[in-house]
């Protein structure tokens, strides 16, 4: 896309999305809401220290050149510009993707997280490998015990180098109240703990999308969401002086240094169409060249799998903040 | 304390809709509608952008070589004659399908009498007198792509050449719809239609009446009426349909023509006294009434082709639009979810002053749906700053 013409008057350059023409074509075509963006824009280029004076702190963003719209619906609106009613923030929450406990690591100097495409793939390792395989998850829903032990954790929360600190209540006006979850519907579905520590379960997508990419809606009374006081906060917050090392516990678990919010987790498993097929793996994958090796020394070598690369995004409803989360398809040959 | 978001409503009084006439100008030059593309033996001795076809019902203008895929369609060309002509006969040269392309006209632009007979084309758009009646026809068919969702009224223009062959700076006819924009007519089944009006240089056209004696204008039937600036009703545009439809008695001299009438006098656009101008066609040179009666539908469009010298119209696209109103409070959209926007968790922008007011930049609107669908955006051609201390309204119009 070309940049728009600001050479004069400030012009807004609207188009449909394609999911918009979508829906006009199905007559379902109807906008209820609206919200701001700031795509583009690069905050590091404020300087509230700039020789010249406060006029000129915004002066590199306010001559940013700004491209035409996209068509593509999953391409716009990344960063939102989000309403809070009061002026006396210094800091925001952000969210980031739990690698600290052992149930939500990612793969090992990764940041990413690899699922097994079907059972003859996760077969192909003992219960005992996969558990030691870091950052590794079944694709498939099988026995509930293994099914808790990987997670894909989201948190939220402050980063304030400890002033205010962990144990300081995140302000209310800030805690998310909601999640969307966007993964592909052709690859993934969203699974996650049901709440009684016994059961996942599958959450209801709102839409699919003309690309395929399926949102989910979930709410922090959804099981799937704990906190903003989890169990360790619940230790800290109570048992801090009968177990003082309850904080180091807490430090070395959460992602913060803050207050903190509430936590997402979530549990993706594979489609039916990833579990039986390998066409998509032929069409959108890789063939695997690292080896996966397990504790009791099964392995898959190189040439022996196929992988598919693809994206969970996360975005925090209250804050707008949203987070990219990488996911690796494994599917043995 | 209210939690912070970053979707806002739209109620009823942050939107409306609105109509607008969009028009451009289109002109055609002769020189596309023959001469610029080499002819080929091909195309049977025509040009490469015109497209004729073996059932010669009627030939394409395109604007590049019909077989690129870069090549538009302009126009059609094409002849019909009615059954009642005076010209018609069994031996007329096609004569089943020059009759069938000029019912099928006629029916579809001016549909049928109470009976349901199909309609003759009429120059003054009064079906209920026989005065007017067009026997023998020149359509024209504009593309959808040129006419989009109608020709403007009033904006018609037609030059044609009445010499012999190709058109002549001294002898040709200038053609408009000069009462379309407060006189057209609206009894037609295929929408609003005008009278196209004739007017031609050097005293070449009969009926004038700076030439004619006798009766006044207004006396004169009317297929032969002029007005006080020489112009006479010479077709019909149907401005919705995008289609001209001329007599081809405007190439016609004498008196043995069929209505409304020869517009030509005698020898004055060929200077040969009583012989209508020659077309230039593949086969060969002819005039209108011997290539009527004696050549097919595609050899006599060859040759109205040949005298084409420049159309221009404006076409009108109706945009239907809804504006929304997008507004942003002094205490709204005032923080971003940008990861620029802090750094660690604290926010850029306030230089590290709690009691800093914050600020955001504006560039892209977003448009949802009940269940945060994305369906429609808008960019801001420049960042516009937000802060507590102002208040935005973005207008966003959507087209349909």
């Amino acid at each position: 896309m070309a940049f728009l013409d600001n050479s004069g008057d400030i012009i807004l350059d609207a188009v449909l999305t394609d999911a918009g023409r979508q829906r006009m074509a199905r007559g379902e075509f109807k906008i209820v809401k609206y919200a701001l963006s700031d795509e583009e824009i690069n905050y590091k280029l404020f300087n509230s220290t700039h020789p010249s004076g406060s006029a000129f702190s915004d002066l590199q963003i306010m001559q940013t050149p700004i491209l035409e719209a996209f068509t593509n619906n999953t391409s716009l609106m990344k960063t939102k510009l989000v309403s809070i009613n009061r002026n006396n923030l210094l800091y925001m929450p952000i969210f980031r993707s739990n690698t600290k406990r052992n149930v939500s690591k990612p793969v090992e100097n990764t940041d990413s997280f690899r699922i097994f495409a079907d059972q003859n793939t996760s077969d192909h390792f003992t219960s005992t490998d996969i558990e030691a395989l870091t950052g590794y998850h079944y694709g498939t829903v099988g026995t509930v015990n293994n099914q808790l032990k990987r997670m894909i954790s989201v948190d939220q929360g402050l980063e304030t180098s400890g002033n205010p600190p962990i144990t300081s209540d995140m302000p209310d006006d800030l805690i998310e109240t909601a999640f969307l979850i966007r993964m592909d519907h052709r690859l993934l579905r969203f699974y996650a703990s049901d709440g009684d520590g016994a059961n996942i379960g599958q959450r209801a997508n709102s839409f699919v999308d003309d690309d395929a990419i399926a949102t989910y809606y979930i709410s922090n009374t959804d099981a799937c969401v704990t906190g903003p006081r989890d169990l360790y906060r619940d230790q800290l917050n109570n048992d801090l002086s009968a177990r003082p090392n309850t904080l180091t516990i807490v430090k070395d678990k959460e992602m913060f240094d803050g207050p903190l919010g509430p936590r997402l987790n979530l549990a993706p498993k594979t489609s039916i169409q990833v579990q039986q097929s390998s066409a998509l793996f032929d069409e959108l994958g890789n063939n695997g060249t690292e080896v996966i090796t397990g504790a009791s020394g099964a392995s898959l070598a190189s040439g022996t799998y196929k992988f598919i690369d693809t994206l969970v995004n996360v975005v925090g409803v209250t804050t707008g903040y949203s987070i990219d989360i990488p996911v690796r398809i494994i599917k043995k040959n | 304390m209210s939690a912070g978001t970053f979707f806002k409503t739209f109620n009823s009084s942050d939107r409306t809709t609105t109509r607008t006439l969009l028009h451009e100008a289109i002109p055609i030059t002769g020189a596309l509608v023959s001469g610029t593309y080499n002819r080929t033996s091909a195309n049977a001795g025509r040009e490469k952008n015109i497209k004729v076809y073996s059932h010669d019902m009627f030939e394409s203008v395109y604007d590049y070589p019909y077989l690129s895929s870069s090549a538009n369609h302009i126009f059609d060309i094409s002849i019909g004659m009615h059954a009642s002509s005076s010209l018609s006969s069994s031996t007329v040269t096609n004569i089943a399908k020059k009759v069938n392309v000029y019912n099928q006209m006629a029916q579809v632009l001016n549909g049928y009498d109470t009976n349901g007979n199909i309609r003759q084309f009429d120059v003054d758009g009064d079906f209920s007198t026989s005065v007017g009646k067009m026997n023998e026809a020149i359509f024209f068919n504009f593309s959808r792509l040129l006419v989009k969702d109608e020709i403007k009224k009033g904006s018609v223009s037609l030059k044609l050449g009445l010499g012999n062959f190709t058109g002549s700076s001294t002898h040709q006819v200038t053609i408009t719809d000069k009462s379309g924009s407060n006189g057209y007519f609206v009894n037609s089944p295929a929408g609003e239609y005008g009278i196209l009006f004739a007017s031609a240089s050097n005293n070449i056209m009969t009926g004038t009446l700076t030439t004619d004696a006798g009766a006044s204008a207004t006396a004169r039937p009317v297929n032969s009426r002029v007005d006080t600036t020489g112009r006479r009703p010479c077709g019909l545009v149907f401005y919705q349909a995008g289609v001209c439809v001329l007599t081809a008695s405007l190439f016609m001299t004498g008196t043995q023509v069929s209505a409304p009438g020869a517009f030509l006098k005698a020898g004055a656009a060929t200077n040969t006294p009583g012989v209508d101008p020659l077309f230039q066609t593949a086969s060969g040179p002819n005039r209108m009434r011997t290539m009527l009666t004696g050549s097919n539908i595609t050899n006599i469009c060859d040759g109205i082709r040949n005298k084409f010298i420049d159309l221009s119209f404006n076409n009108t696209t109706e945009l239907n639009s809804t504006i929304y109103f997008c507004r942003a409070n002094h205490n709204e959209f005032n923080y971003s979810s940008n990861p620029t926007y802090l750094s660690g968790s604290k926010i850029r922008v306030k230089g590290g002053d709690i009691l800093t007011p914050p600020r955001s930049y504006v560039t892209t609107v977003g448009m949802y749906s009940a269940d945060n669908e994305l369906l429609a955006v808008a960019k801001l051609s420049e960042p516009l700053r937000k802060d507590p201390t102002n208040e935005l309204t973005l207008r966003v119009r959507l087209d349909y």
